[in-house]
């Protein structure tokens, strides 16, 4: 699709440059300059046979002691046994399902040799320390690896893929090859591993490395994976089927996707300093969708690189998965992520639910890529923010009005689809816990995604969004190619508003989930006046409040440190609206937040004829 | 129309002969869609209330808004559906019956209409039990179809060719349904001229009534729309005016198309057995 592929370039370049003026007398501080990936790296070859959906492998994988001990043992990761059967971690904290997609069994990995200085270490290896979980192999050294000290491990492995059901796997012939190689965990400061079982919802967290990619596929197959092309891209034909070789420096995991039914669309983005090419790969009949997913790919370069650091890399590639392969659907990789949305895209008419996977898997490459946390460990500071971030996208390609919904006149605000996620019904719990704390997937979104995004939005909606995208984008700039935790979050929020903003609003907000409700009172009306009666429970949110009637509107400041609001105002006022504006999200019943008149009983009367009427009409004989 | 057909009286006069009647439907209907109406409403405030903005505030409350909606109207939505369904099985049947004998030339006052309605009632009931097993055959067999199309592409990667190809499958189906309804009102239509169970099946099948039939549906559906938008747009009292004009409209509309079926079933009597059937309605 030249047409979609060129239109997108402009839209881009448009956005890119709206984001250059706009940044204007903003002083970011520069990004991170050291990536920490000296004396890391990981070369892989891979053959794919789509016949038995298995992939025979090999991996280099080179390694420094960072810390500050000496280690006599390495912990490997090799997540695909998590598929192996239904009483794996995995499987039993996510009930055999997640995201709605039910587990079909089938995966695993099996390593077939481990050496290091022709040592064999796969004799004395632990692979079961949790009971019936495979997934990490506890792998004892024959000697001491003292601080500084490199290693370099040589494996051979089989991947086998199950039809795809949590990020990895296959549906028919799309093959989505996602934590496919044994992965050293990452090793703490003070020589302890930060190693964990594939949990059902957290899985990165690992050290900056360079990766070296070889694929063999059958020949006519595309492959996309992390990193650049080192081959053309029809690949180098070779004794068993098409070699193509990608390779990256400063990421942190490394996958594939191929198919020999791709259809492709790129674009060149070009801003910020950077020139980035994005690959777009699609099934036949989502052309429309794609260039879609395209045009947000771009925008979204132009605005996560104006507020929170450019793209670092040369490529970006985008995957958009065939109808069926919803486990691969929306997940995020360094350099490459797979969206999801159906085929059906009207060209001229956005909207923004259909963008939402997009932006939100691209703003993973800054929250998570680049500032990469420990996602088991904090997930409000992966998922939390890049589901802030992904809004903060929406709002300013649809307008905060259309941000969530836009259909036959109903408008509704994408964050206050969020808040009501959050906050309606059952409580959750505050997102600042590990994945382990949360008892169900559901409530895991709840928290850790819609209510951290939705704290986040209401500082950006009272204290000013210019401020919060640099305090923010401090926290980005300043924590890329490193792990950081909440405190280094708090630290750059704290620098840009004061000690009071992590003490007094994120700290209770994140970690012991205080609200900020409000309830406003009837009105009353006495002699020519109008009383105004409101409170609020919890965080010290300002709110704007509004006064309406007959002759007008007046506006008033309720501050921050007052819990009640009380006003005796001259003038016959009809109704009170605290927050018209929308901005102190942390609420979890916006209905009472405005008072006004009951309408009368004839008003009453006729809207129930005229629904009555309306019912009879759609069902009578 | 053949010079026979000419005896026959056209659609226009039986439908404003009913006009009595279907005014008595139409009012009889809207009382009993008043008690729900109303609960739809206090739903409809429930959902929004206290906020005294809440059209202009929908975009803020609209995700718990909807939420109370479908937990508070739902319920008496779905009981709405099976009560309308129930009453057409019920009295649905005599209703039409002495709605459609309201149209006959030689139509008398209601209470001999209700008798002579009462008398056709076990052949319009019988005529209905048979329709509805060969909707369910029918619709059995037409449903194969996206069911073998969807089997067939199981393994194309192409969502877009998957699915327009299921909703051309559906197609057949969906013609089925109105080719249905319309036969249905066709047969009801000979049975209130007095016809026997086989000669209201022969007139059902054998009048092409179709395309009238979506056509009138079609009109009520846009007088039903039109109803619906003011209640959304305009001030309660305009609404209700707007929404009374609009179902009565729908009321009229479905009125008209019972005696094009009425006519239609009388000049296939006519020209199969020339005029010695059903005299009282030549
Ligand atoms: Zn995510």
């Amino acid at each position: 699709m030249p047409s979609g592929a060129r239109r997108s370039v402009s839209f881009g370049v448009l956005i890119a440059w709206l984001g250059v003026t706009s940044l204007g007398a903003a002083d970011p501080p520069p990004p991170n300059p050291r990536p920490l990936q000296e004396g890391h790296a990981y070369i892989l070859t891979a053959r794919l046979d789509p016949a038995t959906h298995t992939v025979e492998g090999t991996a280099t994988i080179t390694w420094r002691n960072e810390s500050r001990v000496a280690v006599r043992e390495l912990w490997l990761h090799r997540y695909l046994e998590a598929f192996r059967h239904a009483r794996t971690v995995f499987m039993r904290e996510s009930g055999e399902q997640l995201r709605g997609v039910r587990f079909r069994g089938g995966g695993g990995l099996d390593v077939h040799a481990l050496t290091w200085e022709d040592v064999d270490l796969l004799a004395g290896v632990d692979d079961d320390p949790e009971a019936d979980d495979r997934t990490q192999l506890r792998v004892p050294l024959p000697r001491e690896v003292a601080p500084g000290e490199q290693l370099t491990l040589e494996a051979r492995f089989t991947a086998h893929l199950p039809p795809v059901f949590a990020r990895s796997g296959y549906h028919g012939d799309f093959h989505c090859v996602a934590q496919w190689f044994p992965k050293l965990a990452r090793l703490e400061p003070d020589g302890t591993w930060a190693t964990f079982p594939y949990h059902g919802h957290g899985e990165f967290y690992a050290d900056f490395a360079r990766y070296e990619l070889d694929v063999i596929v059958p020949s006519g197959w595309t492959v996309v994976a992390t990193g650049a092309r080192q081959l053309p891209r029809e690949g180098e034909p070779t004794a068993d089927g098409v070699r193509h070789r990608f390779a990256q420096d400063h990421v942190h995991d490394a996958v594939f996707v191929a198919a020999p039914w791709f259809q492709r669309l790129s674009a060149r983005f070009e801003g910020h300093g950077r020139t980035v090419e994005v690959e777009l790969v699609h099934p036949p009949g989502f052309g429309h969708a794609a260039a879609r997913h395209l045009e947000v790919t771009l925008a979204g370069l132009a605005h996560f690189a104006e507020h929170f650091g450019p793209y670092p890399y040369d490529q970006l590639t985008v995957v958009v998965p065939p109808a069926g392969a919803d486990g691969a659907a929306g997940m995020e990789y360094p350099t490459l992520f797979v969206t999801a949305g159906p085929w059906l895209h009207v060209p001229g008419l956005p909207m923004a639910l259909l963008d939402e996977v997009t932006a939100h898997e691209l703003a993973h490459q800054w929250f998570q890529g680049l500032v990469a946390t420990h996602e088991v460990r904090w997930p409000m500071l992966d998922e939390g923010i890049t589901e802030w971030a992904t809004g903060d996208l929406l709002e300013r390609l649809h307008g905060r009005r259309r941000s969530g919904v836009s259909l036959l006149g109903v408008d509704v605000d994408g964050f206050e689809i969020r808040r009501a996620l959050a906050l309606r019904g059952r409580p959750t719990p505050p997102p600042a816990r590990p994945v382990t704390a949360f008892k169900s997937g559901y409530a895991y979104g709840r928290s850790v995604y819609f209510r951290t995004s939705v704290i986040l939005e209401t500082v950006a909606r009272t204290w000013g969004r210019a401020r919060f995208r640099r305090a923010l984008g401090r926290y980005a700039r300043t924590q890329r190619f490193r792990h950081p935790t909440p405190d280094d979050l708090f630290a750059a929020f704290d620098a840009e508003y004061g000690p009071w903003m992590s003490r007094e609003i994120l700290r209770p907000a994140l970690f012991e989930g205080a609200l900020s409700e409000i309830f406003v009172a009837p009105l009353e009306r006495d002699g020519g006046h109008t009383r105004v009666v409101a409170e609020r429970r919890g965080l010290p949110i300002p709110r704007r409040v509004e006064l309406r009637g007959p002759s007008g509107r007046r506006g008033l400041e309720w501050p921050g440190d007052a819990p009640r609001l009380e006003l005796r105002e001259e003038g016959e006022w009809t109704s009170v609206w605290v927050d018209p504006d929308g901005h102190a999200l942390l609420d979890a019943d916006r209905r009472d937040d405005a008072r006004g008149a009951r309408d009368g009983w004839d008003t009453w009367v006729a809207r129930a004829l005229t629904v009555a009427q309306a019912l009879l009409g759609a069902v009578g004989p | 129309m053949s010079a026979d057909d000419a005896a026959i009286e056209p659609a226009g006069p039986r439908f404003r002969r009913a006009l009595g009647a279907t005014f008595g439907v139409h009012v009889a209907l809207g009382v009993g869609a008043y008690a729900l109406g109303a609960r739809w409403v206090g739903a409809l405030a429930g959902a929004t209330a206290p906020h005294p903005h809440g059209a202009e505030a929908l975009s803020q409350i609209a995700p718990e808004s909807f939420a109370d909606l479908a937990r508070s109207a739902l319920a008496p939505l779905t009981f709405l559906t099976f009560a309308s369904v129930l009453l057409q099985a019920l009295v649905g049947v005599l209703l039409q019956l002495v709605w459609l004998g309201a149209m006959r030339r030689d139509a008398a006052g209601w209470r001999a209409q209700l008798r002579r309605a009462l008398t056709q009632l076990p052949r319009a009931l019988a005529l209905g039990a048979l329709f509805v097993l060969a909707l369910v055959v029918g619709l059995a067999l037409l449903g194969a179809l996206p069911m073998l199309w969807h089997v067939a592409l199981a393994d194309s990667p192409d969502a877009r060719l998957h699915d327009l190809g299921m909703l051309a499958a559906c197609l057949p189906a969906v013609a089925f349904a109105f080719r249905w309804r319309a036969a249905h009102d066709l047969g009801c239509a000979a049975i209130s001229l007095d016809a026997s169970l086989r000669e209201a099946l022969r007139a059902s099948w054998r009048t092409p009534g179709t395309l009238p039939y979506v056509g009138f549906w079609a009109l009520s559906l846009t007088l039903l729309a039109l109803g619906l938008g003011a209640a959304w747009t305009l001030g309660a009292m305009a609404a209700l005016f707007v929404a009374q004009l609009a179902a009565f409209g729908r009321t009229l509309v479905r009125a008209r198309w019972l005696a094009t079926a009425q006519h239609r079933a009388a000049r296939e009597s006519h020209s199969r057995h020339g005029l010695e059937i059903w005299p009282s309605d030549q």
